[in-house]
């Protein structure tokens, strides 16, 4: 069994506790919700902080409040279970729901929170991997070493960002609140990622994700597909989040962002352009589609090649939008419920 | 055939569905696995490992980590007594010829894989010995190295082992391959390839060791072969009579647990330090260092006539050993004696070898080499049957050995052989094809048999022994050395006395893998320890009936072959009844004993001599079919296995529910293989390990298997029972990737069949 190393467990209740206590542990500190993604990564010794400041009891974190009308507001604490099952979100923005409800496994998404989901770390085969493993092979510059193993000149990370939920987020336009010794920002969910496999985060460490703000439903449709070798635990090898709003049968607006093929969700610009003004037609969608490109840059270093997965980007926006489109869809990504 | 054991009489509680004693201890979490024990004063133990899969150990200094707070030594291959450890003689074996397998305990002067031991650090905390690994100060030099058996056969390759890099090699001849060739209707050739694969046991390798106060160096741990004690005690050089393994209760062993794990350490560092010592690998080890399945490339070329009929069969093997030789040219035997399957082979020629390389270590697991062979001939089987247009279930019927028969090894077919009615049965179970859910999802079905051996080879000379005895009360108690590894062997032990002695099961106790206090039975391998055991159990059980029958027939005036013992009591003809509990008073009275060691041999020969035609290797083999209902999304390539069913002729089934337990578990284990695991190597660095990259199964992935479960009566077990452990495992690839061409016309030939590679096989994807 790998242990947890030790670390001084704080357990602030209000938000501002927490902010302050961010502020006394300085760079010691680290957040930590439902603790699945941190506490695996702290065992491998990816993360060694000493102090951890936990969100759990911060209950005006928790709970989903708004309208359809108004949109709606996540806390940053809600789980990722409650959110899967959340009527309102289930009805509203099924592929928020459908995200949620397809992270990991039943139990990881009982703890698993949608703050922690959206700052959840980057990953790379040659970085999710033990201490001793790590230290065979030399490190690397995500921790404790000085090159990338993957593309070995280059000055930068390409650790692919995991999250389900952010490319979901960012193709609503949802916007994250940030709390920090400053005081409260909002910003759109998109300006919260950068292209980083190190720094993936654009907020600032002593800064705390509260919520996650919905703008109002409002005849929008969305869909969530995920790619993923089994039914149940496995990261998304892809993630398509689409999400449209109608103008009677032509589409006004489309946002097709796509997970898991860079250190940041990266939005499908010229598909989402090609749906605008027209219809969700067969012919429209695999129009959209085909100018959906796959995965940036040609790196092996998730599960599945490149080629193919620059193929399925192809084939799970097709499907993302026929299902928003009321086309028959036959994934196998949807039958797992939350 | 020996003293095999069989019976024509009624049963009353063999053949029942019964709750093993184990089951509800385990899903209620009151079983006490190896890693659950502690003792007062304990260390706890770690293994340094080698992060290079070839090098030259230049620098090897413990002296920072040995003054590090709490650590109570560190040894390094200088201290090890006999640093050789003989790697291919486990359990009851005496001799295997020629082949002698060895590897160090502690890494000497050189590496040759990632994750070889290279020093023993044991502290006082788990957290202190693992600071004290860091600290060990290693320099390595990188040597050369090669990780494909194809460059590792090549001339000039860099030898892994000073002998040359070809381990073993085995060679069938058998008719005239050329003349069979020359009369086929069709020929068909193929060449599979299958990857390494881990055991992936939910309880890692654990044990905890001390020196109990008779001075004998006890080591309780998960262990498929207590019998290793020899090996602790030739390493430690003490007496072997100063040595115990007691074996608990196992969370998987899988050939896993065959070779020695933690025993070997467990023993030096008691020994080194007087204080009892604990070691638990983390997963992260387990994947790392265990030895794995080996991977083949297979290379078939089939010649049939219109008939279905094989006439010739021309194979090739290869086979990746790793690091290593473990039980490599073992399994290579198994490979080359299955390789044309369970059916007819009139002209064949078998070339089996097997390479090191600078890869992790393979050994025993789980179908022994006779599971890579089913992927090739049963691959090999389907496109024959498909080329002539001929029913897959029809096919093997026609192929199928008869009794009389001989496999290419020369081993005649002594036993019924159920392919065909199995076959049926499978694909019949599989009942109305489902319609495919849209245009662009296929469905389609794939059939797969298989023969496995059960029973060590003949030459190795196996023997079971058991110890059945009365207490006073009438309660009985059942010895035998057997480690019960997850499938009920213990409980199986209990059926077979009650059934004998008439005692009911909840009067019986078993205590079993025990090296001091259990008589030895062998390895629980090979699906040998119901045969086996089973066997000594019940000669055990016979013997002790007639002892104690001997004297109930004269308190009760009859003859002992009327006498019947049924629940605790003894049953005269007339009605009359005499308690068990008076019977052993009686017993004690006239000086007969009221316990038996039952002892059986199982059929023995002497080795074969492959290029003299050969003859038996095997005392007998346990077939089975499987049948799988798949459905392919060929947008993506992804298969979803919806229905599947899986027969075997068990010969009998002493608990049918552990035996539908060992046909169900197999087959989803073998869906795994066909499907999604995969240790993935680069350069000799293991890529998963951890169960969040080496992917196994979930609930989510595999369907309800139906065990069908045939009974003819024919093995070699107690009550003319089969081995069940290993065959299930066998035909699940090569059923899957049949029912993929069935539905798109793709031939899966690489294991696994991953989405990206059917995405491929399609042309979905060709860059
Ligand atoms: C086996 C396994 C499978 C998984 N599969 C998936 C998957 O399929 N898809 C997926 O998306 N994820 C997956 N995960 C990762 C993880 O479980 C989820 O992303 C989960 O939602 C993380 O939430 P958490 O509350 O547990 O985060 P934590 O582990 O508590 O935190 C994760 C990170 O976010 C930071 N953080 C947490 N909350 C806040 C906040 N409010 N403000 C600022 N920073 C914060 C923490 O400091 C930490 O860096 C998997 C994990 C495991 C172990
Ligand atoms: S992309 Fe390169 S630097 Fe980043 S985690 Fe992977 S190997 Fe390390």
């Amino acid at each position: 069994m790998m242990r947890l190393p030790p670390f001084t467990y704080v357990a602030p209740r209000t938000v501002r506790d927490a902010v302050a206590a961010l502020r006394e542990h300085g760079a010691d500190a680290m957040l930590v919700a439902g603790g699945t993604d941190l506490y695996p990564n702290m065992k491998r010794r990816q993360f060694e902080p000493k102090v951890l400041v936990g969100l759990g009891g911060v209950a005006e974190m928790r709970g989903v409040r708004g309208s359809a009308r108004d949109g709606f507001t996540i806390g940053a604490g809600t789980t990722l279970s409650a959110l899967a099952r959340h009527p309102d979100i289930v009805r509203h923005y099924p592929g928020l729901a459908t995200a949620a409800g397809l992270v990991s496994s039943p139990q990881l998404r009982n703890m698993g929170t949608i703050g922690g989901n959206l700052c959840v770390d980057t990953r790379c085969n040659y970085y999710n991997q033990s201490f001793a493993w790590r230290k065979a092979i030399g490190f690397c510059m995500k921790k404790d070493g000085e090159i990338c193993l993957v593309a070995p000149g280059s000055p930068r990370c390409w650790a692919v960002s995991s999250s389900d939920v952010a490319p979901v987020a960012w193709s609503l336009g949802a916007k994250v609140r940030l709390v920090g010794p400053a005081g409260e920002r909002v910003i759109p969910a998109e300006a919260l990622y950068r292209d980083d496999g190190i720094q993936y985060l654009a907020k600032q460490p002593n800064e705390i994700l509260t919520a996650l703000l919905l703008p109002p439903a409002d005849g929008r449709r969305s869909a969530y597909m995920k790619l993923r070798r089994r039914g149940s635990f496995d990261f998304p090898v892809l993630g398509v989040a689409v999400s449209v709003r109608m103008d009677g049968e032509t589409v006004r607006e489309a946002r097709i962002v796509l997970g898991a093929v860079a250190s940041q969700p990266r939005e499908a610009t010229k598909a989402s352009a090609a749906l605008v003004g027209r219809q969700l037609t067969p012919e429209a969608i695999d129009a959209a589609a085909e100018a959906a490109a796959g995965p940036s840059k040609p790196l092996d270093n998730t599960d599945f090649t490149h080629p193919y997965r620059k193929k399925m980007t192809r084939v799970f926006v097709a499907r993302a939008l026929r299902r928003i489109a009321g086309l028959p869809v036959s994934g196998r990504v949807e039958e797992e419920l939350a | 055939m020996a003293d095999a054991v069989a019976t024509t009489q009624e049963l009353r509680i063999v053949g029942q569905p019964i709750q093993r004693h184990d089951a509800r201890d385990k899903v209620a979490a009151a079983m006490a696995y190896a890693g659950d024990f502690a003792l007062p004063g304990m260390l706890h133990a770690f293994v340094l490992r080698s992060p290079y899969p070839s090098a030259r150990i230049v620098k090897l200094d413990t002296q920072r980590a040995a003054a590090m707070p709490g650590v109570a030594v560190v040894l390094t291959a200088r201290d090890v007594p006999k640093n050789t450890l003989s790697t291919d003689v486990p359990g009851q074996t005496t001799t295997v010829g020629p082949l002698r397998a060895t590897l160090h305990v502690l890494a000497e002067d050189r590496v040759r894989h990632q994750g070889e031991p290279v020093a023993l650090i044991a502290a006082e905390t788990l957290e202190q010995a693992r600071a004290a690994t860091e600290a060990v100060d290693v320099e390595y030099a990188p040597l050369p190295s090669v990780f494909t058996t194809a460059d590792a056969l090549a001339p000039g390759a860099p030898a892994v082992h000073e002998s040359g890099n070809l381990l073993a090699q085995w060679r069938i001849a058998r008719g005239d391959v050329a003349a069979g060739f020359a009369r086929a209707a069709v020929v068909v050739e193929g060449e599979y390839v299958t990857q390494f694969v881990d055991a992936a046991y939910l309880e890692p390798e654990s044990g905890v060791a001390w020196i109990d106060s008779d001075g004998v160096i006890t080591i309780r741990l998960s262990t498929q072969v207590i019998e290793h004690f020899r090996d602790v005690a030739e390493v430690l050089n003490v007496p072997q009579n100063r040595v115990r393994v007691i074996g608990t209760y196992l969370g998987g062993g899988f050939g896993g647990k065959e070779d020695v794990t933690v025993e070997v350490y467990l023993g030096l560092l008691a020994l080194k330090t007087g204080r009892p010592v604990k070691m638990v690998w983390t997963r992260q080890e387990s994947l790392l260092a265990r030895a794995k399945r080996h991977p083949y490339r297979l290379k078939y070329r089939t010649g049939a006539l219109a008939t279905g009929e094989i006439v010739a069969q021309e194979i090739d093997l290869l086979a990746d050993s790793g690091a290593y030789a473990y039980l490599s040219a073992l399994v290579l035997l198994y490979s080359t004696v299955t390789a044309a399957g369970p059916y007819r082979a009139p002209n064949v020629s078998v070339v089996a070898r097997v390479a090191y390389t600078n890869n992790p270590p393979t050994s025993a697991m789980r179908g022994f080499g006779a599971m890579q062979t089913v992927f090739g001939y049963e691959s090999q089987m389907d496109r024959v049957a498909r080329a002539l247009g001929i029913d897959p279930v029809r096919v093997r019927a026609v192929n199928t050995l008869r009794r009389g028969d001989s496999l290419p090894v020369g081993q005649v077919m002594e036993t019924h052989v159920a392919i065909p009615e199995l076959a049926r049965r499978a694909w019949a179970a599989l009942g109305t094809p489902a319609a495919p859910r849209a245009p662009h999802v296929k469905v389609g079905r794939g059939l797969a048999c298989n023969l496995q051996p059960y029973g060590r080879i003949v030459w190795l000379h196996d023997w079971s022994s058991a110890w059945i005895g009365f207490e006073m009360d009438g309660s009985l108690v059942v010895r035998c050395g057997a480690p019960d590894v997850g499938g009920g062997q213990a409980s199986s032990l209990c059926q077979i006395a009650s059934e004998v002695l008439g005692v009911p099961l909840d009067r019986i106790v078993v205590h079993v893998s025990d090296s001091a206090l259990t008589p030895l039975s062998g390895t629980t391998t090979a699906s040998r320890q119901l045969y086996m055991s089973g066997n000594a159990v019940l000669k055990a059980a016979r013997e002790l009936r007639a002892q104690l029958l001997t004297v109930a027939a004269r308190l009760l005036d009859t003859d002992a072959e009327k006498l019947e013992m049924i629940d605790g009591a003894v049953h005269a003809p007339d009605a009359r009844t005499l308690s068990l509990r008076s019977l052993l008073v009686e017993c004690a009275r006239a000086s007969v004993p009221r316990s038996h060691l039952g002892v059986y041999h199982a059929p023995a020969g002497e080795p074969v001599d492959l290029n003299a035609g050969a003859g038996k290797v095997f005392p007998d083999y346990t077939f089975g079919a499987h049948a799988a209902e798949v459905e392919v999304d060929t947008e993506t390539g992804e298969v979803r296995v919806l229905k599947y069913a899986a027969a075997h002729d068990v010969g009998r089934a002493i608990n049918p529910q552990s035996v539908e337990g060992q046909i169900q578990g197999g087959a989803v284990q073998g869906l795994g293989y066909g499907l999604m695991e995969d240790v993935v190597v680069e350069d000799g660095i293991n890529l998963t390990t951890s169960f969040a990259t080496y992917l196994i199964p979930t609930a989510a992935d595999v369907p309800d298997v139906e065990a069908i479960v045939v009974e003819s009566g024919e093995g070699l077990g107690p009550f003319n029972a089969r081995g069940i452990g290993e065959p299930p495992i066998g035909p699940p690839a090569a059923a899957v990737a049949n029912a993929i061409e069935d539905a798109t016309g793709a031939r899966m030939t690489r294991l696994p069949i991953t989405a990206e590679r059917v995405a491929r096989a399609l042309g979905l994807v060709t860059e």
